[in-house]
């Protein structure tokens, strides 16, 4: 990109032009900074914010979690409380939540900050083979005490008025003691708020001077830390803190072009919500991506669309779009919870219907489809070091060659379910909920769909002779995840192994068995790409982030469908 | 009223004492805003005959606003003690510093406003122990076991404190109560499955025998449902799939003015050109929509959390589209008024004294509905809905039920939907957890259902 094209726009600010020395966008973005923030960003924060005087000094980094003497001392009262109450077994989780969030508009000028902090203490406690759940956002021994003795007494009164059908016990598990935190290289609630601001409209600023006519659509910046202890009745006592960042950069390219009128909007890559700190806005490079952003909106809005033709076709997803399909249909699917039933006044039940030991080792999809499962892979929103039940996760197979292997389980599920088949077994550390303030429920881990005999996108689009490739898909489906339908933010024809032109309001019917069943290739490990998901569940609602890792895959046979006709 | 101060939620005293707390710290002048939102659930989930979990939920949400020469930032926590909370004001103040210049639109806010007060706090909701709620479940599962049938469901009681405190130092408090019960009770096989569900500010206002017999009935009614066709069928849309079906007019903003005046705006009330469809008949000449806090049968929290009242507001009128919401400043600006018009999410639509049965009667042949899930909008203009029935389809035939058959997909508009009407039922309070609804039944011509789902 020449300099010329840049200082065309005319509108830099004077303060800025006398950076533009460089020859490419990088280097005008990044002389918008002092260079020390690209060279070692952890070193140069500091002192670029001293630079900023005493705006950036006003907002301290947030406290930590409160003195560790004080809830370890919460904490043992409340569970030795729930035990002296008659609980069989308890437990207590101590969170606090801190998040911040900058919009800004579509102009530099229109924007927001939140920012929030949340406590809370909840103790759950067994008797008589029922939970009791009470929590609360003081953090105080007095109430550790009155949490757990209300939760005892609450479970109590359940388990003597409706005495349980099957009582719940828990898996066995060793007690853990420890300490952890989300391996992160710098923590964002350690840079002054308006040095993150700055960098977030940097790039509009920059972007706006990449080319005439591009603006940007609301864009924004997260940043989450939520600090945890977990004390139980059998000896457990472990501190975690968890991060997670993520934004938003859309650039809305238009076009002067009758065949497109309003223009496209394109998203910055690397910017997906992750467990990750300061350093994925600096690892996601923008201003590199900028070019080539809008030389991709440009190449597709020279395409006007192509109406659909509804009928089966072979279908190519990329690997977002893999992922999000295999999220909503196997990924809810194979939730032992939704299985048993027990969400189905809410979020449903599954259509992998009956006994959940039977279900297992049941063929799910084509056998190339292999799928693991872990809590462990770094910069994944489902990793843990320990879950909610104080169990290290395991990495485990849940789908191998088409069946179904293993559920995520909980210590309760995983007793439940050796008591079905006679299999002992111990939790794959699959407990969850997104604070203290919501009682634990088998969550979701992170999944990675294995790769196969296909290359890369481009290289499977070669396969297809007359289909259509899914691009950014997102996939919605029923209350059991059997039928439903994804969407793609764009779908475009394949004719004789090429990409052709984009079509509109098309969308693929999915039911769920036969989708899976048409598998028919998937891509290889380079074409792989990692996705956040979140899965809400439950009455009241408990949600769970984990991602899932997936690579492009082609589908024969599949139901295209025109969103604008009455029928399919 | 009993006195809601036992520790449970946060009564007006602590409120305005917390409140003043906060107002003798602000630094650098400008405006103060507090609100805070202190709830108390007590709640029991079941599933497969047994109950999951017993709960109690207690917390207290404080947000501060602060307006500082033309910048505002907000802080949101729950740890309300006096160091954490001067920490907060400390931050927001900073924030606020930080932050973009807005003008002065807050500050058209300013007023106190009168408010209604409807009667949603409840001594009996308030006084329900968890003996109480576990009653219910077990009722539920018994009658359930009747039938060899298994139930799910959730029940919770709740009391929340709503404070807005502003710079005058005005305290806007109100409290509420309010029970949540729904309930799902499906063949052991899972081959059937029946529902049933309301929400009310007061315990003695539901009947829950009469509802867990509906669920009980609808699962024993939907066996053996079998395949029929898709494509469009006249239907008798329960009050409760009315409101799901209805559901995005209030949740997705589309009930906006403002966009509905912008050029080129989406919004399904919008002509295009910068006007709105107010005025104009956009529904069939037999639907009024209201909204009322004193709606004897529909109370909600009379103000919102910038402090303005809701004022009993018509929307539709005989099929005129009479009102679309605004706030206060939209009423300075555009309408030299001084009041806004803004909708809390509640509403009703008006009914007739029509049981359901002579809906059901006058069908020559079509489905009658228990209610929908999975509710997305897939073209907002027109308000093209999409989603799943679920929990009971039957087909009618010359008037009669005839047979369960099994879930679809549908997807229509409202606006073309709506102006199908054929006949009104009665109306009824329907489960709304978020905001309170009471509409009728509905016979709908043509209702178009896209495909066909086996899920139960």
């Amino acid at each position: 990109m020449s300099l010329q094209k840049i200082g065309r726009g005319g509108r830099l600010p004077t303060s800025r032009r006398k950076f533009l020395t460089g020859s490419s966008a990088v280097a005008l973005y990044a002389s918008l900074f002092p260079r020390d923030v690209f060279a070692n960003p952890a070193n140069s924060i500091g002192r670029f914010a001293a630079d900023h005087g005493g705006r950036t000094s006003q907002l301290a980094p947030l406290e930590s979690l409160a003195d560790p003497e004080l809830i370890r001392a919460i904490s043992s009262a409340a569970v030795e409380a729930a035990k002296a109450a008659g609980a069989t077994y308890a437990d207590v989780r101590l969170t606090r939540t801190v998040s911040q969030n900058f919009f800004i508009g579509s102009t530099v000028a229109i924007g927001g900050v939140t920012d929030s902090q949340y406590a809370a203490i909840g103790v759950r406690a067994l008797v008589g083979g029922v939970w009791g759940y009470s929590c609360s956002p003081v953090w105080s021994v007095e109430e550790g005490v009155a949490l757990a003795q209300s939760a005892v007494a609450r479970a109590r009164v359940a388990s003597r008025v409706l005495p349980p059908k099957v009582p719940v016990e828990l898996a066995t598990a060793p007690a853990q003691v420890g300490t952890w935190s989300t391996p992160i290289s710098i923590d964002p609630f350690s840079i002054p708020i308006r040095e993150r601001i700055d960098f977030l409209t940097s790039w509009m600023e920059f972007a706006n001077h990449v080319k005439r006519g591009v603006s940007h659509g609301v864009s924004q910046m997260s940043f989450h830390r939520q600090e945890r202890a977990f004390a139980n009745t059998e000896g457990a006592y472990l501190t975690q803190t968890f991060f997670e960042s993520g934004g938003e950069f859309p650039l809305n390219v238009s076009s002067a072009d009758w065949k497109r009128p309003g223009g496209i909007q394109v998203f910055a890559p690397g910017l997906k919500r992750a467990a990750k700190g300061w350093e994925m806005f600096i690892e996601a490079k923008i201003p590199e991506a900028i070019p080539a952003m809008i030389e991709d909106a440009e190449e597709s809005m020279q395409y006007p669309f192509a109406s659909v033709n509804i009928g089966k076709y072979d279908i190519l997803f990329d690997s977002e779009s893999v992922a999000n399909l295999f999220d909503a249909t196997l990924g809810t699917a194979l939730e032992m919870d939704l299985i048993m039933g027990q969400h189905a006044n809410s979020t449903g039940t599954s259509y992998l219907n009956g006994p959940p030991e039977l279900v297992l080792n049941r063929s799910l999809a084509n056998d190339s489809l292999t799928v693991t499962a872990n809590r462990t892979v770094t910069g994944q929103l489902a990793t843990v070091k320990w879950d909610d039940d104080g169990v290290i996760p395991a990495d485990f197979t849940v789908i191998e060659h088409g069946q179904l292997r293993e559920f995520p389980t909980t210590r309760e599920a995983a007793h439940f379910l050796s008591g079905r088949d006679g299999k002992p077994r111990i939790s794959n550390g699959c407990s969850g909920a997104d604070s203290a303030m919501k009682m634990p429920v088998q969550c979701a881990p992170n999944y990675s769909i294995q790769p196969g005999a296909g290359g890369a996108f481009g290289d499977m689009v070669k396969e297809i002779r007359n289909g259509y490739a899914v691009m950014r898909g997102s996939t919605k489906m029923d209350f059991q995840a059997r039928t439903g339908v994804s969407y793609g933010t764009v779908i475009r024809q394949i004719i004789n192994g090429r990409l052709n032109l984009p079509v509109n309001n098309a969308a693929i019917m999915v039911e769920s068995s036969e989708m899976w069943a048409n598998l028919s290739l998937l891509g290889g490990a380079a074409s792989s790409g990692s996705f956040p998901m979140i899965r809400t569940k439950g009455q009241p609602a408990r949600t769970n982030s984990h991602t899932v890792t997936s690579v492009p895959a082609i589908f024969k046979g599949v139901t295209v469908m025109d969103l604008t006709r009455n029928r399919v | 009223m009993r006195d809601p101060d036992d520790g449970r939620f946060l009564s007006i005293e602590r409120a305005k004492a917390l409140t003043e707390k906060l107002r003798k710290k602000i630094f650098g002048g400008g405006f103060l805003y507090v609100n805070i939102d202190s709830q108390w659930n007590s709640q029991v989930t079941w599933s497969d005959n047994s109950i999951t979990f017993m709960g109690e939920h207690r917390d207290t949400q404080v947000s501060i606003i602060r307006h500082v020469r033309g910048n505002s930032a907000m802080t949101a926590s729950n740890e309300i003690d006096d160091d954490s909370l001067l920490a907060a004001l400390r931050r927001t103040e900073a924030l606020a510093r930080l932050s973009p210049e807005r003008g002065n639109r807050m500050t058209a806010l300013l007023n106190v406003e009168e408010h209604s007060s409807p009667q949603i706090w409840s001594d009996e909701t308030y006084g329900i122990d968890s003996e109480g709620t576990a009653t219910v479940a077990a009722t539920a599962v018994n009658e359930a076991k009747k039938l060899g049938f298994v139930t799910a469901g959730f029940l919770q009681a709740s009391a929340y404190g709503q404070v807005h405190n502003r710079d005058d130092n005005a305290t806007l408090y109100y409290p509420s109560t309010k029970v949540d019960f729904s309930l799902t009770v499906r063949s052991p096989d899972g081959s059937a499955s029946g529902w049933a569900g309301t929400d009310n500010s007061h315990w003695n206002r539901i009947d829950f025998s009469k509802l867990i017999k509906r669920a009980v009935e609808k699962c024993h009614a939907s066996r053996n449902p079998v395949l029929i066709e898709p494509g469009r069928y006249n239907v008798v849309l329960e009050p409760q799939a009315v409101a799901d079906f209805f559901s995005p007019v209030f949740g997705t903003g589309a009930i906006n003015r403002r966009m509905a005046e912008e050029r080129d705006s989406q919004s399904p009330f919008s002509l295009g050109n910068g006007d709105s469809k107010i005025g104009l008949r956009i529904f069939d000449s037999r639907i009024t929509i209201t909204s009322n806090p004193m709606d004897p049968e529909l109370g909600f929290p009379p103000f919102d959390y910038t402090g303005a009242a809701y004022n009993p507001a018509v929307w539709v009128e005989n099929g005129v589209l009479k009102n679309l919401a605004y706030d206060r400043y939209y009423a300075v600006q555009q309408l030299g008024s001084n009041a806004g018009l803004q909708a809390s999410g509640s509403y009703r639509i008006a009914g007739t004294n029509l049981p359901i049965e002579r809906l059901i009667g006058g069908l020559e042949r079509g489905l009658l509905i228990t209610r929908f899930s999975g509710i997305g909008v897939s073209d907002f203009q027109s308000l093209t809905v999409t989603g799943y029935t679920r929990d009971g389809v039957w087909l009618v035939v010359k008037g009669k039920i005839e047979q369960a058959v099994r879930n679809f997909r549908f997807s229509d508009s409202i606006l073309s939907a709506f102006n199908r009407v054929e006949q009104i039922g009665m109306a009824e309070r329907v489960y709304s957890p978020y905001a309170p609804v009471m509409v009728p039944s509905m016979r709908i011509k043509d209702f178009n259902m896209v495909s066909l789902s086996s899920s139960i």
